[in-house]
């Protein structure tokens, strides 16, 4: 980054900072078991029943990689971390619609939020918690303006 | 937009070019290198049927299902979490939930024996809750384990009657 055209106050660089970093913890915390366990985290992504079934392992396969990609650009390449941020921001804004479909279809099944293994049912917790990553992801970008 | 901005952040869309393409290249080693490789295309619809074929359960559909209700002489155990079962379940079926299953067996283990037969069924084709259970308890010596797998959405869906 180039400091010298950095003309933010010093608070916003800290916020930019706190928040790219909790976003990438959450999300390595969220790609690890579906990398580990991609057998499981298709059949979540199956159990949405969002998609045709030929794209189900395709995205159970790149997603984590993507969240992975997306960590590592908010802590590592601070140029890159607009794009990264407004990529999260989709993400996350398809995962609520999708648990909020489920909600409304009063399906009961596993979110997969965090792997295929994780016991947290689509409801409305995940949703909570999806919006709460979503205004984090709002107050990153507006930090980094 | 400042003009300090242009210096300190790269273009959104290749930002996202770098990401997606990192994640393309680390997706694909990963299935052609990992220890954990799946099939670029699956049958989900059916995998828990062939996993339970493949672990000698016996599969069966809604109609074989009500005539063993009717019956009454298997044990019904419903797979899923306490709270989907008080939402509603199949009539005489016991709450067996494989997320506690260790606990559940504890306070349910009068119940069984090795002559009991048992069925055990979750929300549907889609979920393993009670293929899962039914190799627990086959391991816990229950001799006759058969699952339903169409589950409760498939006993609703044929307009049976659920408590």
């Amino acid at each position: 980054m180039d400091r010298a055209s950095d003309h933010r106050h010093p608070v916003w660089i800290a916020i930019e900072w706190i928040a790219c970093l909790s976003l990438a913890g959450v999300l390595i915390a969220a790609a690890i078991p579906k990398i580990s366990n991609p057998d499981q985290f298709a059949l979540a992504v199956y159990q949405y029943h969002l998609m045709p079934v030929l794209l189900v392992n395709p995205v159970a396969i790149y997603l984590p990689w993507l969240e992975i990609s997306c960590a590592a650009a908010l802590v590592a390449l601070p140029a890159a971390r607009r794009g990264a941020l407004l990529m999260v921001a989709g993400m996350l804004v398809v995962f609520t619609l999708a648990i909020a479909l489920v909600v409304v279809r009063g399906q009961a099944i596993p979110c997969g939020c965090f792997g295929g293994d994780d016991s947290t049912a689509a409801g409305w917790w995940s949703l909570a918690r999806n919006c709460g990553l979503l205004a984090l992801t709002a107050l990153a970008l507006r930090a980094t303006r | 937009m400042r003009s300090g901005m242009a210096s300190r952040h790269l273009p959104v869309i290749q930002s996202w070019v770098l990401i997606v393409v990192c994640a393309l290249v680390l997706g694909t080693a990963a299935q052609f290198f990992g220890p954990r490789r799946i099939p670029w295309a699956e049958d989900h619809s059916r995998r828990v049927e062939l996993k339970a074929a493949a672990a000698g359960l016996e599969l069966v559909d809604v109609a074989r299902a009500r005539e063993i209700l009717e019956k009454g002489d298997f044990l019904v155990c419903d797979a899923r979490k306490i709270e989907d079962f008080d939402t509603g379940h199949l009539p005489g079926a016991v709450s067996f939930p494989f997320a506690s299953h260790e606990e559940a067996y504890n306070e349910l283990a009068p119940l069984f024996s090795p002559e009991q037969p048992v069925m055990v069924y979750c929300s549907g084709r889609s979920c393993d809750d009670a293929f899962l259970l039914g190799k627990f308890l086959r391991a816990q010596g229950s001799s006759r384990v058969v699952l339903f797998v169409d589950g409760i959405e498939g006993w609703k869906e044929a307009g049976l009657p659920i408590d």
